[in-house]
């Protein structure tokens, strides 16, 4: 067996354990979108479409750009452990290997990490016929260049690119009426954001250890900042749903009906209750620690949720202010999130039955 | 004092501590016990960070879920996972600002812990780690310190100091060890786990 076998092995195995940790959450997810799966899968290969196209505007190159990006950073970075074989790294340090083999080993596993979405942008970037179209639509090329960037920062970086990833689209979203940029410039720019956070970490400077930490709920933050991959992804995940409510509704000129609308708060409650996963296994983690804590379990439980349900009615006001929704989604979302968290608590990987019923009866109830 | 009544504990379905009574009257013991036989348990236990199956923990007429009592209780041990995101210096403040007492610059002074103030603890050496958990155990001057392997991965000069500390700790002082120090002193009150369990 040979270097490049045996790390693929390796990235087979740990990939092997990785799904059947999820297993939890792939059920539910196939569960909760069986019919919708398919289109998901390929909406980022839909994307690409609407990236490609120079006609697209600025505020929806943004926003598709970005959801592309968020994807496959979140896709290569859950994988990095098995990409570079952290487990074994000692043991393979133990075996000399060039640094050339190691990197084209990393890389080509890498690819097979990214699949589609590191590899599809670069062949429709070779399929542009010729070079007077090349550099019309460069921008593209560019996009597959900073795909291959982020596939690079999600694995070599253990620290998450705040500044390009978070900060760089909010900044152009509040822009984009003021400042127009053509799509060969955005992306130009967005390349050096990236290169400039990839070279000097400007947002390493503020240190984690100037963050005050005298109450629980500090404590909490900083473990927020520290490990953000998974708020990101449920985060990602609720942008993504509204996005696709609102594009549906603005293609179909209608708002959803009432049944409809229960029937999306139960999703969105499913989506922001299971917040609560984060929290047990915080608590799980660190239990003799929390335990030794003056404070009572009661008043950190509440102190963990109350952000949560926050969210909740945050997202509540964004569904009856601009997506058209009745006023109940104000008051039901909150509660059916609240629902969630308790039953994530009491019943784990079940947690959804309880508020799928209340919902149902609800939704038949409209 | 701590009291131990009918105090049983079992992990998995396999009975570590079963049925246990012990009036810890004595002011220092070194519990002493082959691997796997408790000691840890038993401080878990006495700390109040894990609950018996059955049975009560009482620290003079008080249980030791008490806030009162808690407050009073140091513990050190390598079983308890300490935040891996927060630096030594953030989770001492923590710490102090829990127990409204002030931060500790003697006793990291005197553990020569200083330089390892900003690193993360997740970052920490063995016996970095071992000095951040006895500096949480002994910043509020509790009057119970229960330590488990406290001399473990010291350098010397950190191990001298906390013999030293240890030696002039005016409350009650509960350590589970193998090391000499301890079982060989005859300040401590030798206390088998093994016949303790029988």
């Amino acid at each position: 067996m040979n270097y490049i076998k045996l790390r693929w092995q390796i990235y087979q195995d740990e990939l092997k354990q990785l799904i059947a940790s999820m297993g939890q959450l792939l059920t539910f997810v196939t569960l909760m979108l069986y019919l919708a799966l398919p289109i998901m899968l390929l909406m980022p290969l839909v994307w690409l479409s609407i990236i490609a196209d120079i006609q697209t505007s600025q505020q929806d190159r943004v926003l598709y750009q970005w959801s592309y990006f968020i994807l496959l950073f979140c896709l290569i970075r859950i994988q990095r452990k098995a990409i570079l074989a952290s487990k074994f790294q000692h043991f393979l340090a133990c075996y000399s290997q060039t640094k050339i083999m190691k990197a084209a080993t990393t890389c080509l596993i890498s690819l097979v990490a990214g699949n589609l979405l590191i590899l599809a942008p670069l062949l429709l970037s070779f399929y542009i016929p010729n070079w007077q179209v090349f550099w019309q639509q460069i921008h593209f090329p560019l996009f597959a260049i900073l795909t291959w960037f982020i596939a690079y920062v999600a694995i070599n970086y253990v620290r998450f690119p705040w500044l390009f990833l978070i900060f760089t689209p909010i900044g152009l979203l509040l822009l984009s009426n003021e400042v127009t940029v053509t799509a060969h410039w955005l992306n130009v720019i967005v390349l050096l954001v990236m290169v400039l956070e990839i070279l000097f970490q400007p947002l390493a400077k503020i240190k984690l250890f100037s963050l005050s930490t005298k109450y629980y709920w500090q404590v909490r933050l900083v473990a927020l900042i520290s490990y953000p991959a998974n708020a990101i992804i449920r985060i990602f995940m609720l942008v993504a749903l509204l996005s696709l409510l609102a594009y549906v509704q603005q293609q179909m000129s209608q708002v959803a009906e009432a049944y409809l609308q229960v029937m999306f708060c139960w999703l969105l409650a499913l989506l922001l209750g299971s917040f609560q996963f984060d929290n047990e296994a915080f608590y799980q983690q660190y239990e003799l620690f929390l335990a030794s804590l003056l404070s009572s379990s009661t008043s950190r439980y509440i102190t963990d949720t109350l952000p949560i349900l926050f969210l909740a009615v945050l997202v509540g006001m964004v569904l009856q202010m601009k997506l058209g929704f009745y006023a109940f989604s104000l008051v039901l979302l909150p509660i059916g999130t609240l629902l969630t968290i308790i039953t994530t608590r009491k019943y784990q990987r079940n947690f959804f039955i309880v508020p799928s019923i209340f919902f149902i009866a609800l939704a038949m109830l409209v | 004092m701590l009291n131990l009544i009918k105090v049983t504990k079992s992990y998995q379905q396999k009975v570590v501590l079963n049925d246990i009574s012990f009036n810890f009257k004595q002011q220092r013991y070194c519990i002493v016990g082959p691997n796997g036989s408790g000691k840890t348990t038993l401080l878990m236990l006495a700390a109040g960070l894990e609950k018996p199956d059955s049975g009560v923990v009482m620290y003079s007429e008080a249980a030791v879920h008490n806030e009162e009592v808690k407050k009073n209780i140091g513990v050190s041990s390598d079983r308890i996972v300490l935040p891996q995101f927060l630096t030594a210096k953030q989770l001492l403040e923590f710490h102090c600002s829990q127990h409204q007492c002030p931060y500790p610059h003697e006793y990291i002074e005197k553990l020569n812990f200083n330089v390892q103030l900003t690193t993360l603890v997740s970052a920490l050496s063995l016996g970095n780690l071992k000095k951040i958990s006895l500096l949480l155990a002994i910043s509020h001057h509790p009057c119970h310190l229960l330590l488990d392997e406290p001399t473990t991965g010291l350098d010397k000069q950190s191990r001298v100091w906390l013999l030293n500390f240890l030696a002039e700790f005016s409350g009650q002082l509960i350590v589970t060890s193998h090391e000499e120090c301890f079982v060989n002193n005859a300040d401590f009150h030798q206390l088998s786990i093994v016949d303790l369990v029988e």
